[in-house]
């Protein structure tokens, strides 16, 4: 599912959009600092401060995530499903000290927070063309 | 009313619009410049129709979608409307889009990204305007304000 060819789009050098939808049908879309890369069926997501978001994934688990290779501007969009959420372990803690770099970049430090890294199984990984 | 407020990321800003299925699948698209209409009630939103092809046959069987729309200051608004039209470009639509690619290309060669790669998606014409009614704005910057809703 998730190849070699993706791995560039998933180092959190370029934002990545995602998009959920509520029970009654109404989507919501936000940027993402990065997908993590867990392994071939499964990317983690990081759980800031985005409460719509996590609202529909509760009401309904499936999500579209849109990666970019920064080098080749490649674009990859991924359909996924929500699996669980962990906040404790090494992917976490990776992702929290990444979150922290980034945030430190750009003067958010005191803004964002990982609340949790949320795990998704990727059911299909499509190129988008250019 | 679009809140005058956001008029400037809505012209100046990285935009992607979400939308949903019947069945619940939501999908997107990336968003090469904007203009708000004269009756300040709804903007057309320039996109490439290869990259939208999912995102349009959503709109036709739904109705309902979202743009998210910042800026590099990481000020950003999610505008909630309802599908209106997809329609060709006028010429002058066609010339606000090129000035917001020209200023996507350079501020993503700042960041160090190559220009070439940077050229291939902001580098081409959209070729298709999606109109949406806006019925509601929502602050998306990151922060203690997120999350609020402005009054539109």
């Amino acid at each position: 599912m998730i190849e070699e060819q993706h791995l560039p789009a998933m180092q959190g050098m370029f934002p990545s959009t995602f998009s959920t939808c509520s029970k009654d049908g109404e989507p919501n879309t936000t940027v993402i600092s990065q997908v993590w890369y867990v392994d071939e069926e499964h990317v983690a997501l990081s759980f800031q401060f985005f409460s719509k978001t996590r609202k529909n994934i509760a009401e309904n688990p499936f999500g579209y995530v849109t990666i970019t290779n920064p080098m080749t501007m490649d674009m990859y969009g991924l359909d996924i499903e929500f699996v669980r959420s962990e906040t404790d372990g090494d992917l976490f803690d990776d992702m929290d000290m990444k979150l922290q770099a980034i945030a430190s970049m750009s003067g958010m430090e005191d803004v964002f927070e990982l609340k949790a890294a949320d795990i998704y199984k990727v059911h299909k990984v499509s190129h988008l063309p250019l | 009313m679009i809140p005058e407020i956001t008029f400037e990321v809505i012209k100046e800003g990285f935009g992607h619009i979400g939308t949903a299925s019947n069945d619940k699948m939501p999908s997107h698209t990336d968003t090469l410049g904007a203009v708000i209409n004269d009756k300040k009630d709804s903007i057309t939103f320039f996109v490439r129709k290869s990259l939208a092809e999912q995102v349009l046959a959503n709109l036709e069987e739904n109705g309902k979608a979202t743009v998210f729309v910042g800026v590099v200051s990481h000020e950003a608004y999610q505008f909630k409307g309802e599908f209106v039209e997809a329609k060709t470009l006028s010429s002058e639509e066609q010339e606000v889009s090129e000035k917001n690619r020209n200023q996507f290309i350079e501020i993503m060669g700042g960041m160090g990204l190559p220009k070439p790669a940077v050229e291939r998606l902001f580098g081409v014409e959209p070729d298709i305007g999606i109109t949406l009614k806006i019925n509601d704005v929502f602050v998306q910057t990151p922060g203690p304000e997120a999350g609020k809703r402005l009054e539109t």
